[in-house]
């Protein structure tokens, strides 16, 4: 039982503070993302196994979390309501050309932000060759160009 | 409405959901600084000034954890005062070990026994000098701040634990 209360405990964590530290904290990987993301797994693995390093428990771990994940998906498809709290919804950037600067704040996105995009999937020069930018909800930027 | 519903973009964006949820996100980026600045003062215990107590018996003085954690290993320290006696004597409560496990202790006890009132251990010391006794315990179950009494020579000292999940 323990096993299985540790996977679910550390499962929600993660998932409510990852959502809430933001988008863009994960969604582009810099080294600096990727050493922290390195932490934290390794912090999780301390906290879901405790002193148990047994292949029962390491299996009980992997149904648990793998089974959470599939009643998660499962409501996600049949609500709406829990689909935009778990996963969010875009964000608009650029509409028609026009920056949304408190949305890019909020977001902590800058101007660069999207043109890196923009160079990146599009292959665009300058800002003024953007028609709409929208943050998805995995944290990417995509570019549509004018 | 959706601002891109203006547009030709069709992109199923809720700006009033976004709106509240980064409101929502700054509060818990505060509730983090919060938490950051609890474990820094030791109100989540493993250091910091706030995780440990003094507790006090007749003839010591006892350090302990205020807030511990669950199977986490933690020191009870207990100091004895000089004495005439050749031989402190610790009861730990049923209760206590029903919430601690005694791994081990520093010095080794010279006897054990076990009684209705819980374990007694017992440890030869020098007569009129002080002393000091280390109990290595690890909690158990996790609780709320829970009082254990703890008897050195007779003399109830009072431990208030928190035992965080």
């Amino acid at each position: 039982m323990e096993t299985v209360l540790r996977g679910v405990a550390i499962y929600f964590l993660l998932l409510i503070v990852l959502r809430l530290a933001g988008r863009r904290s994960l969604g582009e990987l810099t080294p600096f993302d990727f050493v922290l993301l390195l932490i934290i797994a390794e912090t999780t693995q301390q906290a879901l196994l405790g002193d148990d390093f047994s292949l029962t428990n390491a299996a009980i771990l992997i149904v648990t979390l793998f089974s959470i994940d599939i009643v998660l998906s499962y409501l996600k498809r049949s609500s709406p309501f829990v689909d935009k709290i778990l996963e969010g919804r875009p964000t608009v950037l650029v509409l028609d050309g026009r920056l949304d600067e408190k949305a890019m704040k909020k977001s902590r996105v800058d101007e660069s932000d999207i043109l890196e995009s923009a160079r990146k999937s599009q292959g665009l020069e300058n800002l003024s060759q953007v028609k709409h930018a929208i943050l998805e909800v995995s944290g990417d930027i995509s570019v549509i160009p004018k | 409405m959706s601002k891109a519903a203006h547009s030709s973009l069709e992109v199923n964006d809720d700006p009033s959901f976004q709106r509240r949820f980064w409101i929502a996100e700054r509060i818990s980026w505060l509730v983090f600084l919060a938490v950051v600045g609890a474990a820094m003062l030791g109100l989540t215990g493993m250091g910091g000034p706030l995780s440990r107590a003094q507790a006090e018996a007749a003839a010591a003085n006892v350090d302990y954890p205020r807030i511990a954690r669950w199977q986490t290993n933690e020191q009870i320290r207990i100091h004895l005062a000089p004495s005439s006696q050749s031989e402190t004597e610790l009861v730990l409560s049923q209760d206590f070990l029903t919430f601690f496990e005694l791994r081990h202790t520093t010095p080794m006890p010279s006897r054990t026994s076990t009684t209705a009132a819980g374990v007694t251990l017992g440890f030869d010391r020098a007569p009129n000098e002080e002393a000091e006794l280390v109990l290595h315990v690890r909690p158990k179950k996790t609780s709320w701040m829970k009082r254990h009494p703890l008897t050195i020579d007779e003399s109830a000292a009072t431990l208030a634990i928190l035992v965080m999940p």
